[in-house]
């Protein structure tokens, strides 16, 4: 039995040490964190003052003065962290001074150095800091940063600072052809990136829906959502009924968004598109958009098998005035489908159930009782008949 | 039988041995992730994404029974989260209490009979939805008793959202912390199936309007204990098993699904506890089987907090479900994914790990035990055999827990005292001193209760967050 007891001895040693090794970074760490802290408090009440003057005297002319003295290194960078939360609170005249200063302050040049820094983790630091500095010294620095690097989360942090830094549309459009390279569908958060951009993205979007690649060109379509641009209609047109099934539903969107495409016969397509999604989204347009015009497409697309289709089918129906709800009574009345029924049901009633709750907007009050008063009256002659029927 | 009882003692040690050499190999991936995890975490402008049109739409699924002291403050609290759009769905489970009534009281909620539920899932009859147009974003459903499963299912029947997210109606989010998950989301929406949130406990906290605004380590000796063991789970298994995509549950408490797929694997399992562990190993398995890119993640820094069990009673009926939960699906599922290649990481690394050192545990290391005692007593002369097995198992159970307050330290630093380290390395040891042993024992009634097909959820008291907030007052007032 010498041997697993000798082993497990061993092996209790080897433990002992890794562990002691183990506490003490801990112990190192912690205190460590304790004294940063204790530095940076101390440090921001020794240049209390400068920040007042800072946050009073940001919009006066001329250039903001660096606190007076020779900064230590860890100074600077205490002074740089409450800088950069200032500069995401300020806006117009005081910003730019802000950025300024942090040049004058020899700040930029300071995170240009970082960025050649062994450690990719001091790099990503450097960038996120010019990110905020909005240095646009550093955009070769970043791009080539974004090539060299993992495709981890880390691409979406130089990501940002690049858009914060571009001047030109060239360079967030390398940006988005980096991050789209690895194929991660990541669309809208590349959309969130570039709307930290100082520049006007909407012909960057514009020029990327008109690319061949899948992913730019969705990238381009969630950006136009947020950026009408002139000269988009006939681009969208085009792709209307590209293979990509994720390209024709966001196209269906950006169109259905706009009335003058909404014509009697693009809306009849869209109905009847072999995608439910695009049907669906067309069903929901009519209401948001109030086309009363096309209560009878709508009252038809209410039959449609996939259900969310039905579905906001019926809410338009509900959200066209009395017009719409008048539709609603005829399907419940004239429809044989149970399904197509009950959907109205559910929605007839959900309107008229909107009278439990106090109703403050006039206009909405009165067509609620329009509502109620042609219910009553619809509901009153189906039971006569009804009757009559029985009799 | 002397020979053979110390040949079985030893194995049960060496089983321990390999048991934590795995959880620290684990752990290396958790080392190796956790700088990205704080650079993410500090650089990821959340204030600006909290107000983005491009974050995707949330239905948050709460289920309830018998929760009448909680439910306010934390509906009050998922309300004021920091999303651009999202919904909460309270799902009120048959309760006996007055969960129902103080919720419709509080809200001004009206009974709604033809609200549009679309029928995917299966659930107990829906006695009727809830709501209240001055809260929008608010919606009850009230439905007979099924368990926490079938008001998932139910919550997901009238979801609004492509994304679900479950949460405790004992737990409290940080207001950030959707949003945080829904970066880890949006940097793949394509692959991301599931995304595990950070449960901490809430225990011994400062709480105010239903958000925790002082941490604190727990007072009492039990959830202080569960507090070690959670963070050692989620800092240092979690986010390693995380980074090889071998995730095996995403903590009931607080996890954000892609709605389509839970559809497609059916929905929650009902009937068992453990639906938490069961829907990933179905969304693995579905994904899996049809050769389909994904991931199940983890983001530590999305905080729940929970209420942690202070009393053996509550603690022990907690674990025994916990262990009929793990046992039920690796009846179910694990046997037949395990050890086979089509399954990758999943069936060859984290199903074997989870059989052989999760459900097998209690058996080897109780007759482990056992079997070194009677060694001992059978030649007290050996006693030195025990005192060196014991060592090298609390010493390697230590070396695990510095581990996790390691990563705590370079990551969350959500403790910031010098003491509060030295309190949970006290505790780290402690735990190894009968906790431990109870746990396992726990874990074996569970699987008796499970071959009794006992299927209860067993009993769960709450605390009010005021209750538990007074206490925390006083108790910071008396440490002055």
């Amino acid at each position: 039995m010498e041997t697993p007891l000798t082993l497990a001895m061993y092996m209790l040693y080897g433990l002992c040490g890794v562990a002691a090794l183990g506490l003490m970074t801990l112990f190192v760490l912690k205190l460590r964190h304790i004294a940063a802290d204790k530095r940076e408090q101390a440090c921001l009440e020794k240049y209390q003052d400068y920040f007042f003057y800072i946050q009073a005297y940001g919009e006066e002319e001329g250039r903001l003065k660096p606190p007076a003295g020779d900064l230590t290194l860890g100074e600077k960078r205490i002074i740089q962290k409450k800088l950069l939360s200032l500069l995401e609170r300020f806006t117009g005249v005081h910003r730019q001074r802000l950025l300024d200063l942090c040049e004058d302050m020899g700040l930029i040049e300071m995170d240009l150095k970082r960025l050649n820094a062994w450690w990719k983790w001091t790099r990503v630091d450097a960038a996120y800091n010019l990110g905020m500095m909005h240095a646009k010294e550093a955009v070769p620095g970043i791009i080539r940063l974004m090539k060299k690097g993992d495709s981890d989360a880390s691409m979406f942090i130089l990501a940002r600072s690049l858009a914060k830094c571009a001047r030109q549309e060239d360079d967030l459009r390398e940006m988005v052809k980096l991050l789209v390279v690895h194929r991660q569908n990541c669309h809208p958060l590349i959309v969130d990136i570039l709307g930290d951009s100082q520049l006007d993205t909407g012909p960057l979007f514009l020029s990327l829906v008109r690319e061949e690649d899948g992913d730019l060109i969705k990238v381009g379509l969630i950006g136009l959502t947020s950026h009408v641009q002139p000269g988009m209609d006939p681009v969208l047109h085009e792709l209307v009924d590209a293979a990509d099934k994720e390209v024709r539903i966001k196209v269906a969107k950006l169109l259905c968004r706009d009335i003058r495409y909404l014509t009697e016969r693009n809306v009849r397509h869209f109905l009847s598109h072999p995608d439910w999604e695009i049907r669906s989204v067309m069903a929901k347009a009519i209401g948001e958009l109030g086309l009363s015009v096309y209560i009878p497409l709508l009252k038809r697309a209410v039959k449609d098998p996939h259900w969310w289709v039905s579905r906001n089918s019926t809410n338009s129906l509900a959200q066209l005035q009395v017009e719409g709800f008048r539709a609603l009574c005829a399907i419940l009345a004239e429809e044989r489908d149970s399904r197509v029924r009950e959907m109205a049901n559910q929605v007839i009633q959900k309107e008229l159930e909107k009278g439990k709750f106090p109703i403050n907007d006039r206009e909405q009050q009165m067509t609620y009782q329009q509502k109620l008063h042609y219910y009553q009256e619809w509901s009153r002659k189906t039971l006569k008949t009804v009757h009559a029927l029985e009799k | 039988m002397r020979d053979f009882l110390l040949y079985y003692g030893t194995f049960a040690i060496y089983y321990v041995f390999v048991i934590n050499s795995l959880y620290l190999f684990i752990m290396l991936f958790s080392f190796k992730s956790i700088m990205g995890i704080l650079k993410n975490s500090v650089y990821s402008r959340y204030q600006a994404l909290s107000g983005s049109p491009h974050v995707p739409p949330i239905s948050i699924l709460v289920p309830a029974y018998n929760e009448e002291l909680t439910i306010i403050e934390n509906v009050r609290s998922l309300l004021s989260l920091n999303y651009p759009e999202y919904e909460v769905i309270v799902i009120n489970d048959g309760s006996g209490d007055e969960t129902l009534n103080v919720l419709i009281e509080e809200f001004k909620l009206q009974l709604s009979h033809h609200a549009a539920v679309q029928p995917v899932l299966n659930t107990e009859k829906v006695r009727g939805v809830y709501y209240n147009p001055a809260f929008p974003n608010l919606y009850l459903i009230d439905k007979g008793n099924g368990g926490k499963a079938d008001s998932l299912n139910a919550g997901i029947n009238l979801s609004h959202y492509p994304l679900i997210a479950s949460i405790d109606a004992d737990s409290l989010l940080e207001k950030d912390a959707l949003i945080r998950i829904a970066r880890v989301y949006m940097e793949n929406p394509e692959e991301t199936v599931a995304i595990g949130g950070d449960i901490r406990i809430a225990n011994g906290c400062k709480i105010e309007d239903g958000i925790v605004s002082e941490i604190r380590l727990p007072n009492k000796f039990l959830p202080m204990l569960q507090s070690i063991e959670y963070l050692k789970a989620f800092l240092g298994g979690r986010i390693g098993w995380a980074a090889i995509n071998g995730l095996i549950i995403v903590s009931g408490a607080f996890g954000v699904f892609r709605k389509d797929y839970v559809i497609k694997v059916g929905g929650y399992r009902g009937g068992y506890p453990g639906e938490d562990m069961n829907i990933i190993i179905k969304l693995h398995k579905y994904m899996l089987e049809n050769k389909l890119p994904y991931r199940v993640a983890f983001c530590p820094d999305a905080v729940c907090w929970t209420q942690a069990p202070d009393t053996w009673k509550i603690l022990g009926s907690q674990r025994r479900r916990w262990g009929r939960g793990n046992l039920k699906n690796m009846i179910e599922y694990g046997k037949y994914m395990v050890l086979r290649p089509k399954y990758k990481i999943f069936g060859l690394v984290t199903l074997p790990y989870n059989i052989l050192f999760e459900t097998l545990n209690p058996y080897f290391r109780i007759t482990g035990l056992l079997a070194l005692i009677g060694y001992v007593l059978m030649d007290m002369t050996n006693a030195y055999v025990l005192l060196i097995y014991g060592a090298l198992n609390i010493l390697y159970g230590f070396l695990l827990g510095i581990g996790a307050l390691l990563l705590e330290e370079i990551a969350f630093r959500r403790y910031p005292r010098f003491q509060d380290i030295v309190k949970m390395l006290f505790y780290t040891i402690l735990m190894f001193f009968g906790y431990r042993q109870i746990g396992v024992i726990w874990r074996f009634l569970g699987h008796i209760e499970y071959l009794r097909n006992n299927n209860s959820w067993g009993t769960m008291t709450r605390t009010s967050w005021k209750a538990e907030e007074k206490k925390t007052m006083s108790s910071l007032e008396v440490r002055g």
